[in-house]
């Protein structure tokens, strides 16, 4: 009374053509990409993958659609964990008609996000797509709204992480625009708007791909992209580090690992980092180096606007987010680029229930026509919007520059830091002593037998009253002023203290960040 | 009115057949020439004949000033051979010096600047060749 074994054959069968024809995975392999099913079982925790909907397939008629199969409808969806964390999976599959997009396929993606977003599963989107599967016409279309929709509907409930492994075209660079990181891979992928055809036929310019499309070009220049891999497997090891630092949603808090007690021992090799000369840039890779737990720094965008730096790290076991200025690059000024990419961390951090440390080092907002008239208004105001905006704790350690309404802008007291610190080279001001002299003193210079002497008398004697922490110490406007060596110490009891903080506002629909 | 011109690129001979429309230039066809040995790459239309490239006051890779400001100390001569990375030159801006680091290793071809030289973005300082 077994079941029939013509049943069990049957079954097996379309499992086999679910999981793709073995010259089609050789040839992926020649080419050294991995498929959409090997992309998904080299992140997830061995065994852990469930599939949902394998056996979907599409309803087109006509195009000689009839006689075609697409296992899945050209997309792997399901649940696994990573690290014993569940996640939710999506992966196109390049295999089945070119990984294009159907109307089963966006739905799949679309209820695989909406349940994650029930589950509160962070979604981990794989894009290896060639389009919208045009015999399908407006039907596909629909599909990219219903994806689009989910994507916003999961944004700060769930972390979602894009992987560009493959073409990205049109309205599909849109969902991974609409979630928090996107990691691309290089060579195997380009993600674009339009494509060097479409931009020849409507300008005439010439747009070779790596300008514009790669993952060097999105790190680097249009910011699009927070994360190049070498290839899948870097790609994948990417995501698993990335999710290491995350809660799995915005009820939970992140990863921390308490440790049983807390190192307050002073770090002597941290004042060896602050050069004698205020004037020689400080290299704010090696502060956060000395701040963090060994091994537990992850830089976010790394080659996307230098003079702002991102990333998460481990305090005594506490995650944070480090947003830092870094004065080797354009002076550590704040330019446009610097603006979004601090604004983006920050309200990921917010939403996510994760601490921020700012380290600060400004000499001011980045001068310049080109600014002025790319809004360096309005970009540098989502900084401040971001800032003020958050409820999670804020630790700002103002290192050197704090000048203007940069010092405002980077994490300062009155606009949103629980706590501030300042080393003795602080410089908290509104502005640097010649230009204040300057202004403070005109009628003065104007008067004087030696005009120049006499700048330089009333420079150097602004600079010793103002130049430095103690007047904004005096006025309650930092916490306290600290030794660089304390450094690393008195943050890490700050987030420890910090951690129960609750913060309740008015309800509104939506706040109106600067965009 | 049609005009052929020969080029030589790289060793291989092209005749390019140009037509002049009202001062315009437009691409009629391009063919390998008799003496073209080996297969033409794939025939991409042409523009126009291409003038030879301007020889640049220094051959190779244009490293750009990275900020406005004042050129603070020139570390390199046309010449010397630098590494990726190497500090070539030190700006100062907003108070602060900023280093320029070769984005390539090869040689310096040309500087383009002098110390105490105000230089804006993107301004080219050096070539590396």
């Amino acid at each position: 009374m077994a079941i029939q074994q013509e049943k069990l054959d049957d079954l097996n069968k379309r499992r086999q053509v679910i999981n793709g024809d073995t010259e089609k995975i050789a040839a992926r392999h020649a080419k050294g990409l991995m498929t959409a099913r090997e992309r998904i079982s080299g992140l997830v925790d061995s065994g852990s993958f469930q599939e949902f909907g394998a056996h979907v397939n599409h309803d087109v008629r006509g195009f000689g659609f009839e006689k075609k199969s697409l296992p899945g409808d050209g997309v792997v969806t399901g649940l696994g964990f990573v690290d014993g964390r569940p996640v939710s999976v999506i992966s196109q599959d390049f295999m089945v008609s070119g990984g294009s997009l159907g109307s089963k396929h966006a739905r799949k993606m679309a209820e695989t996000m909406n349940q994650a977003i029930e589950l509160g599963n962070p979604i981990i989107s794989m894009n290896d797509s060639g389009g919208a599967r045009i015999q399908e016409g407006v039907k596909s279309l629909a599909g990219y709204g219903q994806v689009f929709r989910a994507n916003v509907m999961a944004s700060g409930v769930v972390p979602q992480i894009a992987l560009i492994a493959g073409p990205c075209a049109g309205g599909a660079a849109y969902s991974p625009a609409l979630m928090d990181f996107c990691i691309q891979v290089k060579k195997q992928s380009n993600m674009f708007i339009c494509g060097p055809e479409v931009i020849k036929a409507a300008t005439g310019q010439e747009a070779p791909l790596d300008q514009f499309a790669t993952a060097e070009a999105h790190a680097a220049v249009s910011g699009n992209v927070h994360f190049v891999a070498e290839n899948d497997a870097d790609a994948l090891n990417i995501i698993k580090r990335l999710l290491s630092f995350l809660p799995s949603n915005n009820m939970q808090d992140p990863p921390h690992r308490f440790s049983e007690s807390l190192s307050l021992e002073p770090d002597a090799g941290m004042n060896e980092v602050v050069p004698a000369d205020a004037k020689t840039p400080l290299d704010t890779y090696q502060v956060i180096e000395r701040l963090v737990d060994p091994g537990e720094w992850f830089e976010v965008k790394r080659d996307f606007a230098k003079n702002m730096i991102t990333g998460f790290a481990r305090i005594d076991g506490i995650v944070v987010g480090i947003i830092a200025n870094q004065p080797k690059f354009k002076a550590g000024c704040i330019d446009i680029d610097a603006s979004d990419k601090a604004a983006e961390f920050i309200n990921f951090c917010n939403a996510f229930n994760i601490p921020i440390v700012t380290l600060q080092d400004v000499p001011g907002f980045m001068p310049g026509l080109a600014q002025e008239r790319g809004g360096i208004i309005r970009h540098g105001a989502k900084v401040l919007y971001a800032y003020a905006n958050c409820t999670v704790p804020l630790v700002t350690v103002i290192m050197r520059k704090a000048y203007g309404g940069a010092y405002i802008a980077m994490g300062s007291k009155d606009l949103c830091a629980d706590v501030v610190f300042a080393w003795p080279t602080a410089e908290i001001a509104v502005m640097g002593a010649e230009g204040a002299a300057k202004i403070i003193y005109k009628k003065e210079l104007k008067e004087a037998a030696d005009p120049q002497a006499k700048f330089k008398e009333l420079a150097d004697d602004y600079r010793n009253k103002f130049s430095n922490p103690y007047q904004a110490a005096e006025n309650d406007i930092i916490t306290d002023v600290i030794t660089p060596a304390e450094t690393r110490a008195r943050v890490a009891l700050s987030l420890r203290s910090l951690l129960t903080k609750r913060v309740s506002r008015p309800s509104k629909k939506n706040g109106l960040s600067p965009l | 009115m049609k005009k052929t011109l020969r080029i030589t690129l790289e060793g291989k001979s092209y005749d390019v057949e140009v037509e002049v429309l009202n001062g315009a230039v437009a691409p009629v066809s391009v063919a390998p020439a008799a003496v073209a040995p080996v297969a033409a790459p794939v025939a991409a239309p042409v523009a126009a004949p291409a003038a030879p490239a301007a020889a640049p006051a220094g051959a190779g890779t244009p490293v750009p000033s990275p900020m406005m400001g004042l050129v603070f100390k020139i570390k390199c001569k046309v010449g010397d051979k630098v590494e990726a990375n190497q500090e070539i030159m030190v700006l100062e801006a907003m108070k602060m010096e900023t280093p320029v680091p070769a984005p390539v290793a090869g040689t310096i071809t040309s500087i383009n600047v002098k110390e105490q030289d105000s230089v804006s973005e993107g301004q080219v300082l050096v070539t590396i060749g």
